[in-house]
């Protein structure tokens, strides 16, 4: 009987003993260190709520997106890990320009990847509040990064995904973008009238609306005094079409950059053609099939002095 | 025997409970442990005349004329238009 307990015992203390070393694998798994690097280095006390900060390229493709956009924009890359999965920091003249997350696609799954619009924000359970006030939805809970900061992403009313990022270290100054850096957004929407006022609510955001030869709606939202984002109606059957942030790298030549993409294996959505600041945009897409926008800007448009 | 089966037993619970705990106290999870899914967006939309840029020089400003009712509050027809910031880098 005593040797039937002890064997017992034995059984149990070693099924015990693997169990918690499996679990204490899962769990340092699970605790890699998230590396997202601060916004701004080294940090600033400068914060511009309402502006677009950063994004995020979520693919299934990684080392091809870094071949597409380093031979697009001459983007570096540093390699890290954000959580379990692999993230790499996009540079631009070894200043951080976005993020680009490997998520692979499942076998038979038809996902079209997508850029991750980042709008900063001073307190993130605020903005999430009053988002939730205004039709908004949450797709992912506010949460913590340790040198990046605290973030939420988030559903505008008409569906359009974004991201809210109150940043531990600051916003990025206010500068012109140079060539391969983001210089503009835009929100493609069906109403830009109701869904300009739930980002004025959210963002306190002055709207202007501005003129329109086309018949469609152009709206600019600004803080600061400077002009961040346009909200804009879909050209033509909007049924079929999502809501969605549409991020514009600054080019020389729309031109030849949108000739560059196809010969990199991209896609050219929307030719390039004059836009209202006169100069050319167009709407492109990666390999995978995230879609982005290029648009030129003259460095001899509208030059001030520093705010 | 019985005594030190239930220590051994507590002792066990007890490991079990701190492996757990430290399971659940993980940063870093997110959107990037892979609960953030794009939602896919359609092709299009945009059209031959798709039009989006900020006003180059910013500038005079006239709130236009609506058919409709704003539901957002028009920014005062005293402001000038804005324009994205123009000036470069500090290198």
């Amino acid at each position: 009987m005593n040797m039937l307990r002890r064997r017992t015992r034995r059984f149990l203390m070693h099924g015990l003993c693997v169990f918690s070393l499996q679990a204490a694998c899962v769990a340092t798994v699970l605790a890699a260190p998230n590396e997202l690097p601060p916004l701004v280095e080294p940090a600033t006390a400068e914060h511009h709520v309402g502006k677009v900060v950063w994004v995020d390229l979520v693919t299934p493709d990684l080392d091809g997106a870094k071949k597409f956009y380093s031979g697009l924009f001459g983007w570096t890359f540093r390699d890290t890990h954000a959580g379990k999965r692999d993230y790499a920091v996009a540079l631009l003249d070894g200043r951080p320009v976005a993020g680009l997350y490997l998520r692979p696609l499942k076998a038979g799954e038809q996902r079209q990847p997508a850029w991750l619009t980042f709008i900063a924000v001073r307190d993130v359970e605020v903005a999430k509040r009053t988002a939730l006030e205004h039709g908004a939805k949450v797709v992912v809970e506010p949460r913590n990064y340790p040198r990046r900061g605290r973030q939420a992403i988030l559903a505008d009313p008409e569906g359009a995904h974004f991201a809210v990022l109150a940043s531990s270290s600051g916003d990025p100054g206010d500068f012109l973008a140079a060539p391969g850096e983001w210089i503009w957004s835009s929100l493609i929407v069906k109403d830009p009238n109701t869904e300009a006022a739930f980002y004025q609510e959210l963002f306190g955001y002055d709207v202007f609306d501005l003129p329109n030869d086309d018949d469609v709606d152009h709206v600019i939202l600004s803080t600061d005094d400077y002009a961040r984002a346009s909200v804009n109606a879909f050209h033509r059957d909007p049924s079929r079409r999502l809501p969605h942030w549409l991020n514009f790298v600054r080019v020389v030549d729309a031109v030849d950059g949108a000739a560059k993409v196809v010969a990199l294996g991209g896609r050219v959505l929307s030719e390039p053609h004059l836009d209202r600041h006169g100069a050319r945009v167009a709407v492109v897409a990666d390999p995978a099939g995230a879609p982005f926008g290029l648009m030129e800007w003259s460095d001899t448009d509208g030059k001030e002095e520093p705010k | 025997m019985n005594t030190e089966l239930r220590r051994w037993g507590l002792r066990a619970f007890a490991l079990l409970l701190l492996t757990m705990t430290s399971a659940c106290l993980v940063s870093g999870e997110g959107y990037v442990g892979g609960v953030y899914e794009p939602p896919g967006y359609v092709y299009g939309g945009w059209g031959p005349g798709y039009r989006v840029g900020p006003p180059p020089h910013g500038g005079e400003y006239h709130p236009q004329h609506q058919s409709y009712p704003r539901a957002y509050r028009p920014a005062p027809e005293s402001r000038r238009a804005p324009s994205i910031p123009t000036h470069p880098h500090n290198h």
